[in-house]
């Protein structure tokens, strides 16, 4: 558990897991009928809560790519690679 | 995981086409020492390294490559676009046209397909990024010998700027190999394979001989960053401290 965060690391990946799934699924969907407003709104809600998610994860728990190192040291090495499992 | 970007990494503009260059750039795709090769080797390799550093180097070198591979294919592409019969004929380039039309497919300039036979992934973080080493030094003298073959700017600038990648990627994975040496015994780079002979300690973090070394050996660097501060160029692995 972080303390500038309510989730824990591996809680946090979760559901950033979660959201970025439902909008790979929907962006498939999307390509073969881009007017469909429904899944459009679907689309916009877990894009707007995977953003916030990742804000929130990044902030307390470093860098989920190399190009969103927010603090000024170098922590991509340091966190754990997602093949080595959960603890 | 991975995610597209609809952008290339270096911007492919070409005006002419040429088929029977088409055929040969095609090795950089699926030839022994083409880009895929590259691709998979870099992401084969990291799941079996045991140096933090290197994990990440491999990761996104070969995530890097993915980004060649569609550089490569773009300029393929782009080569062999508005054909007419006759103008396949003339290009040797039917050859090809017969199996393929003008789909991208990866194959050597040979013919022959893409095959995993044209990397290694050996569990042995040393034996690996020798063989990286050596991978980046033969797509850059392929990449050289294709600008022997054309001079039109259009292709050079791409492919120009993948040749100056490799060179980058063989300095990093020189600098990889010395972090790795600098991990094991300094006396005996041999004794142990460290992503097999102690697996558990080595990989997860816990305590042990190999890792303690690590941890010093990590010490050592940043130490040498903190000492060159206004040399960053020469330690380029931890340019954090350096800044």
């Amino acid at each position: 558990m972080n303390k500038c965060c309510e989730w824990s690391r591996c809680e946090l990946l979760h559901k950033i897991q979660t959201y970025d799934f439902n909008l790979q699924e929907i962006s498939l969907y999307l390509h073969m009928h881009p007017c469909d407003t429904q899944a459009m709104e679907y689309y916009q809600y877990y894009r707007q809560l995977s953003e916030q998610a990742k804000c929130e994860f990044k902030r307390c728990y470093g860098p989920l790519t190399n190009r969103d190192n927010q603090s000024d040291k170098w922590k991509y090495i340091y966190e754990p690679w997602p093949w080595e499992g959960e603890d | 995981m991975f995610i597209y970007e609809k952008k290339l990494q270096f911007p492919v503009n070409i005006s002419n086409p040429d088929p029977k260059l088409a055929k040969i750039i095609i090795t950089q795709l699926g030839g022994p020492d083409g880009e895929l090769a590259a691709s998979m080797r870099y992401l084969n390799q990291r799941y079996s390294m045991p140096v933090r550093e290197v994990k990440a180097l491999l990761t996104d070198i070969g995530t890097e490559e993915l980004s060649h591979l569609e550089i490569v294919s773009a300029i393929i592409y782009q080569l062999t676009r508005n054909l007419c019969i006759d103008d396949i004929k003339e290009a040797g380039f039917d050859e090809y046209f017969v199996d393929h039309t003008t789909g991208i497919y990866t194959q050597a300039a040979s013919g022959n397909a893409f095959t995993a036979a044209y990397f290694q992934s050996k569990g042995d973080p040393i034996t690996d990024l020798m063989e990286d080493m050596a991978a980046e030094q033969k797509a850059r003298t392929t990449y050289e010998n294709i600008l022997r073959l054309t001079d039109d700017p259009d292709i050079c600038k791409p492919i120009e700027f993948l040749r100056a990648r490799e060179i980058v990627h063989f300095q990093r994975f020189g600098e990889a190999l010395n972090l790795v040496r600098k991990c094991l015994d300094k006396q005996n780079y041999y004794r142990a394979n460290p992503a097999f002979d102690c697996p558990e300690c080595c990989q997860r973090g816990t305590h042990c001989g190999w890792e303690e070394d690590h941890e010093e050996c990590h010490e050592e660097c940043h130490h040498d960053c903190d000492t060159h501060e206004h040399e960053s160029h020469d330690c380029n692995v931890h340019d954090c401290d350096c800044d």
